[in-house]
């Protein structure tokens, strides 16, 4: 049986295809944060995150009536805001801002800092710097290990969800979430995580 | 039992474990693991604290204003053809794009000169009345043997394992 939300969803879909404008405006208002959010996580930036949002947005209803309603429509959508975020990182990289912010100037010279102590992820928390640590952290991450990442983590999607996000199989999705934590992990520097039949699983317990 | 074999087994679990995707029958394996290990503890401890602080990451406030800025550049934007959107995964940066052709044409020259030599070089293999004689004539039985030493091909970076992986990939 199909969600109530979903179903909403696709209602307003049809709306939209058969002429109705505003039905695209509730849609538009009822995901606009999460396209967003999903989007700044990806560029760190504010305006740039509100591009890709509106490019996301335009895309959806230029290519709307190419969506299949039997299947739900913000996996859908989340599908192009990864797409689109990751194609706007892609184009970023290659021609860098002149302008940095501070606050990616002060991330880069961060880089480094948390190889050079082990810390559990309760002593990060206590850090006035946590949420730079980790940013960083999750901007050196595989594309693919990011987006699964951030949709667990962050999104709260289910593997099933991600999966179908992402248009990869649960299994897939079980495996790159294993090695973006394992990789968090060696970044922020604390545990000994390696991958298993290589001997140690954990170095350093903290008690 | 040594200790780091079990802990091969249940590693891989930990994740789904830890975020409630694993089915439970599995999951009182990994339980019972638990109880007798502290580094696989400790690994679920670090998991769960890793998500919570990715969770807390905020995010820069959008007003209504430039929400409705937002929303007049979605339908101010004049109207294009949009291509389909699967996920564009990138190729690594050494990739050739002419090698996937050109291996390919050397294979199917090979295989052709191989099944052609072995098809004009007199009683061959692929001879019909052959056919059911021994491939040798040093014992062989006609029955081929599988090559020693061959794994299936493992992904290191992106493998996919089963929600009940008997084993992790190598």
């Amino acid at each position: 049986m199909r969600d109530p939300s979903d179903a909403e969803d696709i209602e307003k879909v049809e709306e939209f295809l058969a002429g109705d404008q505003r039905a695209f405006e509730f849609l538009f208002d009822k995901y606009r944060e999460k396209v967003y959010r999903i989007a700044y996580r990806f560029v760190r930036h504010k305006e740039d995150a509100l591009e890709v949002a509106q490019d996301v947005f335009f895309r959806v209803a230029m290519s709307l009536d190419k969506f299949k309603t039997d299947s739900k429509f913000f996996t859908w959508l989340y599908r192009v805001t990864v797409n689109r975020s990751i194609d706007f990182t892609r184009q970023k990289k290659s021609r860098p801002r002149q302008n940095l912010d501070p606050e990616v100037l002060e991330t880069r010279s961060d880089a480094g800092y948390g190889r050079t102590q082990e810390r559990c992820p309760s002593e990060l928390a206590e850090g006035k710097d946590t949420e730079r640590l980790l940013a960083s952290a999750v901007s050196k991450l595989t594309e693919k290990h990011r987006a699964t990442f951030l949709l667990h983590a962050v999104e709260n999607l289910s593997y099933k969800e991600i999966a179908s996000v992402l248009d990869c199989s649960i299994g897939t999705v079980m495996s790159r979430l294993f090695y973006a934590r394992k990789k968090l992990q060696e970044i922020l520097g604390y545990g000994g995580l390696e991958s298993p039949g290589r001997g140690r699983i954990i170095g350093k317990t903290h008690t | 039992m040594n200790a780091n074999v079990a802990c091969k087994d249940i590693v891989w679990k930990i994740g789904p474990f830890v975020d409630g995707e694993l089915p439970t029958d599995e999951r009182a394996a990994v339980e019972e693991h638990m109880v007798n290990c502290n580094d696989c503890v400790q690994m679920a401890i670090n998991f769960r604290q890793l998500d919570a602080l990715a969770a807390k990451d905020s995010v820069p406030p959008v007003t209504g204003e430039e929400w409705s800025r937002l929303w007049q550049g979605v339908m101010a934007r004049p109207h294009e053809p949009i291509k389909s959107e699967a996920i564009s995964w990138p190729r690594p940066s050494s990739f050739k794009y002419w090698i996937v052709p050109s291996l390919s044409a050397a294979a199917a020259a090979l295989i052709g000169f191989t099944i052609g030599s072995l098809y004009f070089s007199g009683p061959g293999q692929l001879n019909p009345s052959n056919r059911h004689k021994p491939m040798t004539e040093s014992g062989g039985n006609g029955t081929a043997a599988l090559p020693t030493g061959s794994e299936p091909p493992v992904e290191i970076e992106d493998e996919v394992f089963s929600i009940k992986p008997s084993k992790p990939p190598k």
